[in-house]
């Protein structure tokens, strides 16, 4: 028998958009959570997208749902250290100073340099940040995530108590203020 | 048994995950109570947790939804495809130029007819003598010549070939 390549390249593109297709409200929920911006997140799934057919050509992923948070948390936090962001924060800020009335108000892409939970989350290696994301937003165990990861339940505690002592480290400020 | 403050650390992990069981719990709770050191650490991290979760909930965000599918097509142009393109153009149409430039020219080596010891004032000139010095030049670096005026500066050659040729 023999196989039409044509056939068999549209056949994969079917599945891979498929399959992507049933991941798209949690690609964009895991994106929004994040950004807290309709349309950055939009393009942070479209950015999945690209990535999740190029990764399929090679073979699907085992765990595709620990595969997208993954992927997608690590676009969202790229875009988050874009130039262009530092840039529009830096004139958002001059304005600010030397506006008479009141501060600028700071548009989305602003906010993103504004979060000190989301610079907080940055400053973690990418490893402690899907093992708190995965606690905090998908209210995953241990041993789901370690299953996702394929390491000890150990290591993954190890990770999560790290993570949150960096994260108290930026954001004990907040309450030391109130 | 109590817990001391190393069995404590061991236990943070699970407890700030919420995953500890009951019967641990009781006693995790219980020395909390009794030590303010582990007491203090337990209540930051916790309040850490509960900034960080509050930041990535809340009803608008929890209730948006995507509303475009994403496709394979690349929208945006990276520049560094326009600087290709670019070029490209730009050297397509410098070589149409210099081409049409040549022809018009009607190139052939030959005395020039202006006075002797002056540098070539035409780019027509300029691009004859171009043609003189590097005759198997491609069309374009021989009108390159021309334009940046290297060739004015080999006054012996052109001199020469005007006297040759007289008047």
């Amino acid at each position: 028998m023999t196989i039409d390549p044509g056939h068999t390249a549209e056949r994969l593109r079917a599945d891979t958009a498929t399959d992507f297709e049933r991941f798209i409200p949690l690609v964009f929920h895991w994106a929004n959570r994040l950004t807290r911006n309709h349309d950055q997140s939009m393009d942070v799934v479209q950015d999945v997208y690209l990535k999740w057919n190029q990764q399929c050509r090679r073979g699907a992923p085992d765990r595709p749902e620990a595969w997208l948070r993954v992927v997608t948390t690590r676009r969202v936090f790229e875009l988050m250290r874009s130039p262009q962001l530092r840039v529009v924060n830096r004139e958002l800020v001059e304005r600010s100073a030397g506006s008479h009335d009141g501060p600028v108000r700071p548009g989305p892409d602003s906010d993103l340099l504004r979060d000190d939970v989301l610079q907080s989350l940055g400053r973690l290696t990418e490893m402690q940040r899907n093992v708190v994301l995965a606690k905090i937003m998908d209210q995953k165990t241990f041993a789901a995530i370690a299953s996702d990861f394929d390491v000890s339940i150990s290591t993954i505690k190890t990770h999560y108590l790290r993570a949150v002592r960096v994260l108290r480290e930026t954001l004990s400020g907040r309450w030391k203020d109130q | 048994m109590p817990l001391d403050c190393e069995q404590m650390e061991r236990m943070l992990a699970d407890a700030l995950g919420d995953e500890l069981s009951d019967s641990d719990r009781q006693e995790f709770d219980a020395h909390l109570e009794a030590c303010d050191a582990c007491r203090a650490e337990y209540q930051s991290l916790m309040k850490t947790l509960n900034i960080t979760r509050d930041r990535l909930s809340g009803a608008d965000v929890m209730a948006e939804r995507p509303d475009r599918r994403p496709t394979t097509r690349i929208r945006r142009t990276s520049g560094w495809a326009l600087v290709r393109y670019a070029a490209a153009i730009a050297i397509a149409f410098g070589s149409g130029y210099a081409m049409r430039a040549i022809r018009q020219a009607d190139i052939e080596p030959g005395p020039i007819a202006t006075n002797a010891g002056a540098a070539p004032e035409t780019f027509q000139e300029r691009l004859v003598i171009a043609h003189q010095q590097a005759p198997h030049a491609s069309s374009f670096a021989k009108s390159m010549l021309a334009v940046m005026g290297s060739a004015a500066s080999d006054s012996r050659g052109l001199s020469a070939s005007r006297s040759k040729g007289g008047g």
